[in-house]
């Protein structure tokens, strides 16, 4: 018997929407926000070098500009509907806003997943331009209606929870 | 080192961007000794921990990661750590903490929960296989009481035909006496069968059906009141108790005399125990009468030892048969 017309919300990225909101959610049960959100912060790194590479390869550059970044971090979120724009550029940071994530309405109540954005958004900064602090301002999984998020480009002190990222090194321990 | 570092319980061993150890707390001290400068004293994997401080060099924060410890055994884990880069004056050292390395604070707690949860599993699995066990037998349960009834219908329509063909007045005796018993079991297994009644059956929708029976069976228009209380009662109850009403309506039938010939069932519940009255208004009973129709007397008192009953008999305006007997922890009146 043929299921077909049964009107069911679901298909691939439903589910894989569902999964990713379950995961997140058993990570914040079983160690807590924090130590989620280190987690999430490790795969948002791999996904962000991951993008990095293949926008710098796309646009043949070794390096991203300000202005490139900017673009960059608007394109990305847009080709996965994360319908992300441009507030305000200036020479010490760019600040995005959103009215819808990503994920839907499947990140309310998992704040964690926030750091996939910090993390994308802070590693495609740091790697290009030599330093970013991401600083989520608003976040729809927090509960706001939308999501604000300033990226710093230059070192402040102490000015409310951001997190910084830098340009990657790689240590040579062979000889040591 | 950091005095924060001296603090923490969890060993912190701090590098140099060349891989040389710069510093070690006391519980990495502890834990790796202090011979050694190198990161080779502590981790086996140069790979993994480059690719860790490499992911480290690009954040403020610590980033977690696992990393093979020197001289680990091939099938033990990876140790998990966190690794952080320290910016100084244009150089970075990096911090590595080993996470939850004191080991399981908790290894008896844990042990024995483990050890619950097993125990847990076991016997989920085994209540699963008995539920599975319970409702196969119920099907068996089910087919047997159906093939049980199927074949009393057709004994008894061998015997009913038996009758049919004789001509002899004593063998169509026996036949109809053979009959009524039969009917009487069929009739309580019809019942058992139509309820579903695995544990016991409604002795007020017996007892009626019984009175059906033996009416139907009598071939004579005699009117039979059934008052019975809605008691079910365990099979192996319920199954003498049908034989023995059968008997005692059968004879009262039997008994019951003239154009306004009358019998009454009553079945009540008295504290713990049952009493069924069989009454007729013939002309009464006399215990020592013997022949044919003592020998149902007879069955009825051993139906009685089986079931631990007493049966008394007395003559009041016609035959009075009482049957009392202790109600088991399994039957009950129905709320």
């Amino acid at each position: 018997m043929s299921l077909d017309h049964l009107e069911i919300d679901l298909e691939r990225d439903m589910f894989l929407r569902t999964l990713l909101r379950e995961l997140s959610g058993a990570l914040q049960d079983v160690v807590g926000l924090e130590e989620a959100s280190g987690y999430i912060s490790v795969v948002g790194a791999a996904v962000g070098k991951a993008l990095d590479e293949k926008y710098r390869a796309a646009l043949a550059v070794d390096r991203l500009s300000a202005d490139q970044v900017a673009q960059v971090l608007v394109d990305l979120k847009q080709r996965i509907k994360g319908d992300f724009y441009i507030v305000e550029q200036r020479e010490d940071r760019i600040v995005f806003a959103s009215n819808s994530c990503p994920f839907g309405t499947f990140v309310a109540g998992r704040p964690a997943l926030c750091m996939m954005t910090s993390n994308v958004f802070g590693h495609v900064a740091g790697e290009n331009l030599g330093y970013a602090r991401v600083q989520i301002d608003k976040a729809i999984a927090r509960g706001d209606p939308g999501c604000h998020v300033t990226v710093y480009l230059t070192p402040r002190e102490g000015e409310g929870e951001a997190r910084e990222y830098f340009r990657r090194v790689r240590p040579d321990l062979a000889d040591c | 080192m950091d005095p924060i570092a001296k603090f923490i319980r969890d060993p912190v061993v701090i590098f140099a961007g060349d891989g040389r150890i710069i510093e070690m707390n006391r519980a990495a001290r502890a834990r790796f000794g202090d011979s050694g400068d190198s990161w080779r004293q502590l981790f086996a994997d140069l790979d993994g921990l480059q690719n860790l401080l490499e992911r480290a060099s690009g954040s403020a924060d610590p980033v977690l990661g696992a990393l093979r410890l020197a001289g680990a055994p091939a099938a033990e884990a990876e140790a998990k750590v966190e690794a952080l880069a320290l910016r100084r004056e244009g150089a970075i050292d990096y911090a590595i903490k080993l996470r939850d390395a004191a080991g399981d604070q908790f290894a008896a707690l844990t042990a024995q929960v483990r050890e619950l949860n097993g125990e847990i599993s076991v016997r989920r699995r085994v209540q699963a296989e008995l539920e599975e066990s319970l409702a196969h037998n119920k099907v068996l349960y089910r087919e047997l009481q159906h093939r049980t009834k199927n074949h009393l219908q057709m004994i008894l329509a061998l015997v009913s035909s038996a009758g049919r063909e004789s001509d002899d007045p004593g063998r169509k005796q026996f036949v109809k006496m053979l009959q009524s018993k039969l009917a009487a079991l069929f009739d309580a297994q019809r019942l058992m069968y139509a309820e579903d009644a695995g544990n016991g059956l409604r002795v007020d929708q017996m007892l009626s059906a019984l009175a059906e029976t033996v009416q139907t069976l009598a071939g004579v228009r005699i009117a039979i009141e059934v008052r019975a209380e809605p008691i079910v009662a365990p099979n192996d109850l319920a199954f003498p108790l049908a034989l023995i009403a059968n008997e005692l309506l059968t004879n009262a039938v039997k008994y019951a005399d003239g154009p306004a010939a009358a019998v009454s069932l009553s079945f009540v519940r008295l504290g713990d125990e049952a009493v069924l009255t069989v009454r007729d208004n013939g002309p009464g009973f006399t215990p020592s009468a013997s022949g044919p129709s003592s020998s149902g007397l007879g069955l009825v008192r051993g139906l009685c030892r089986q079931i631990g009953g007493q049966f008394t008999v007395q003559s009041d305006d016609g035959a009075v048969a009482v049957v009392s007997f202790p109600l088991a922890e399994a039957t009950h009146a129905l709320s």
